[in-house]
């Protein structure tokens, strides 16, 4: 893992992603990883030869760019993916990393996988995902009767699979779910190696904490524009207090769980996934509040397709749908729990 | 506490070295019983509070990023924040005299005159001078541009006039960091000065306030016609305190900063308290206040990247304009939550009040009552809030 980039590395950075994501609007999601893959982006986390090998926080300004202009693409599942799939399938990962197909991944569901026959069997139904109907590969947590929680990659385009739409959530990346009978996944494809499933659960949660702030801030950044510009009553809505207030109780929460972010960018591999776990709790506890106090402040208008905030709502909503603050921090309590009964370190 | 602007700062060689003796010294010098998480916890008086600072200071852990020419120890703020992890780790009594260690050290450093550094500097260290902080007034809590007290020119020095308000430890500071008008009202922070008011000089009346906590050392002061020498104003006249005012925001960020360490004790605390108790054992398999308690393990983990981040940048070199405004609101706000959760568990213990719980619920409700002033001094939460849409959002104020 290459070392923590400085701000100017970041802000350069900042400036290509956005020119790229700028770039993948009005394109399909297959176009858009095309252009994604060609550009390195969906590459800069995995090792080499499958992409640029870079440390986690060059994803952010990628992450931050696409969340801004909505981008319909699983971008943070394809990043989090990467690293995992360069160890475990390098063929899926040249053909995904480079753009040529599309991984999408879920968060959740109640899989379950057996041996027979020389294949994994899988049964049951995943957790939403999003571009359901886009992508060519899935990635799903799966249990196995004796290895417990593992992660299968699912040829989506293979015969024999429905696609069920789910929710309206997030109109950007319409989501759905797949529901699995006897279905017969090659043994490649199947991932039980703890240290690779810790790594990407870390790598998952981190991005996606990010990917829920940079949402809860593009909602922010239209309250902002929108409070001051308009007038009633006389007035710049800017000017009254009450609203004022709101919007810096808002900017406070992204600056707190920026902290965490940071924190979970700089643990170190062992530390990685409960720093991880931690950001994404509060993210995911703290983004969709700001994204409804955003809606409120643009009044009647913010129930309206006129303004957008809606749609970052929506994609913080359908985000949490699939892994919400509680769930997260039942793993967070257990941790901070055991900590506060070990002995301090002499 | 920024250490590279006062030059010939050098770092631990060390770090880790240097933590573990902060933490050997600590650990075989504070007395058990000034420990507030210990069974048989007396607060220690006045003078063994001094005393206590005094040892400290000798030892190597106070005014660790200043000058040693001023009696610091030539260090960093990296081992600054490496001194208050340790402190923070034990549940130790608070500082008798953090203003002058936290306030007026940084503003003499920043603005004071070279003599004005080695006259009050090491003294305040050796705790052998007590400050206190005059800035609030009846009609000027928040809104110090209204401070009416007056300090006028005269042939030797200044006359002060006016009342201060809210001052902590004025019944037994030596001296006072007084923020006085010397211009026009008119020019609001344009026309205010600082002083190092001896707080032993004719016409100063202290009157003490009973707080909500009871605790001692709340005033109000009187100043009528006191007068001065030359030698008290610090900084420029008229320029105090738009100098200062530089020093408060880097200091809002770094001022006691094992805060997060500290509550991460207060947390400790709390869970032990609750897995030792059979009638609260339960309390950490309940679903409802472990999601709290996981809620405050956030709270607590930002408020100490908050404290490292902050360091980091100093260290580097970078500004940290108005950010400690975020620190301030949140830690301040988080550690009330945190309190009413405290109370709200150890209440589920009152059908056997042991020892252990009776301790707990003591220290924690003096948390909570004292949580209660938290988000009030040091520029209040709706203070903070309009700093950080001003200053930070950059909102327009207009209509």
């Amino acid at each position: 893992m290459n070392e923590h980039p400085s701000a100017a590395e970041l802000q350069d950075f900042a400036t290509s992603a956005a020119r790229a994501c700028e770039a993948c609007q009005g394109l399909s999601p297959k176009a858009a990883a095309q252009r994604l893959g060609a550009d390195g982006l969906l590459g800069l986390l995995a090792p080499e030869p499958h992409g640029l090998g870079l440390h986690r926080a060059f994803a952010r300004p990628v992450i931050a760019a696409a969340a801004a202009r909505r981008l319909g693409f699983p971008l943070v599942e394809t990043l989090a993916a990467s690293s995992l799939l360069a160890a475990a399938a390098p063929s899926i990962a040249e053909a995904v990393l480079s753009g040529h197909e599309v991984l999408t991944a879920a968060r959740a569901g109640s899989v379950s996988a057996a041996w027979a026959d020389g294949a994994m069997v899988l049964n049951g139904i995943t957790g939403e995902f999003p571009m359901a109907l886009d992508a060519h590969w899935l990635l799903t947590p799966v249990m196995h009767g004796t290895a417990g929680p593992a992660l299968a990659i699912v040829d989506l385009a293979a015969v024999g699979h429905e696609v069920e739409p789910r929710g309206e959530l997030d109109i950007d990346r319409p989501r759905g779910a797949l529901r699995f009978t006897d279905h017969r996944l090659p043994p490649s494809r199947f991932i039980d190696q703890g240290e690779l499933l810790s790594a990407h659960r870390a790598d998952d949660l981190l991005l996606s904490a990010n990917d829920l702030h940079e949402c809860a801030r593009s909602a922010l950044d239209l309250a902002l524009a929108h409070v001051s510009a308009r007038s009633q009553f006389g007035r710049k809505l800017v000017s009254f207090q009450a609203l004022r207030h709101d919007l810096a109780r808002a900017r406070m929460g992204l600056e707190n769980g920026e902290r965490l972010i940071e924190q979970a960018l700089a643990a170190s591999p062992d530390a990685a996934l409960a720093a991880a776990e931690l950001a994404y709790a509060h993210a995911a506890a703290v983004t969709p509040g700001i994204a409804e106090m955003a809606l409120q402040m643009h009044g009647g208008m913010g129930f309206t397709w006129d303004v957008p905030t809606h749609f970052y709502l929506r994609r913080i909503r359908a985000q949490v749908a699939s892994l919400g603050a509680a769930e997260a921090r039942d793993r967070v309590a257990e941790r901070a729990i055991a900590q506060a009964l070990a002995p301090l370190p002499a | 506490m920024q250490a590279q602007a006062h030059g010939s700062s050098v770092t631990a060689a060390d770090p880790a070295a240097y933590r573990l003796g902060v933490r050997a010294w600590l650990e075989a010098e504070l007395p058990q019983h000034w420990r507030a998480d210990q069974l048989g916890y007396r607060a220690p008086a006045t003078a063994e509070l001094y005393d206590w600072e005094r040892r400290m200071h000798a030892a190597g852990y106070a005014g660790m990023a200043w000058p040693t020419a001023y009696g610091g120890q030539g260090l960093t703020i990296r081992e600054h924040l490496i001194v208050n992890q340790e402190i923070g780790r034990l549940a130790m009594p608070l500082s008798a005299n953090s203003l002058g260690k936290e306030l007026v050290g940084p503003i003499l450093l920043e603005i004071g005159s070279e003599e004005q550094k080695l006259r009050f500097i090491p003294r305040l260290l050796r705790m052998e001078e007590i400050w206190c902080q005059g800035f609030s007034e009846p009609e000027a809590g928040s809104d110090l541009a209204r401070i009416r007290t007056r300090a006028e020119k005269t042939a030797s020095g200044w006359r002060i006039n006016g009342q201060k308000i809210w001052t902590s430890l004025a019944d037994r500071a030596d001296y006072c960091l007084l923020l006085a008008r010397t211009g026009s009202l008119e020019d609001r922070h344009g026309s205010l000065s600082l002083f190092a008011l001896p707080m032993g000089a004719r016409g100063i009346t202290v009157r003490p306030i009973r707080q909500m906590t009871e605790a001692e050392g709340f005033c109000e002061v009187f100043l009528d016609d006191v007068e001065i020498g030359d030698d008290a104003l610090i900084g420029s006249v008229n320029e105090g305190w738009r100098a200062a005012i530089e020093v408060l925001s880097v200091e809002r960020a770094t001022n006691r900063m094992y805060r997060g360490w500290r509550f991460e004790n207060e947390f400790r605390h709390l869970v032990r308290v609750c897995a030792a108790e059979p009638t609260l054992r339960h309390v950490l398999a309940d679903r409802h206040y472990r999601q709290q308690l996981a809620a405050s393990w956030a709270d607590i983990e930002i408020v100490k990247r908050y404290a490292v981040d902050v360091v980091e940048r100093l260290a580097q070199g970078q500004r940290i304009g108005q950010h400690g405004s975020f620190m301030k609101l949140h830690w301040s706000e988080a550690h009330q939550r945190f309190a009413v959760l405290a109370l709200e568990i150890l209440a589920l213990g009152w059908a056997s009040d042991t020892p252990e719980i009776a301790n707990a619920r003591r220290r924690f409700e003096e948390i909570y009552l004292q949580g209660r002033a938290e988000t009030i001094f040091a520029g209040t939460t709706e203070i903070q809030l309009g700093i950080i849409a001003d200053r930070i959002l950059q909102l327009p104020r207009g209509g």
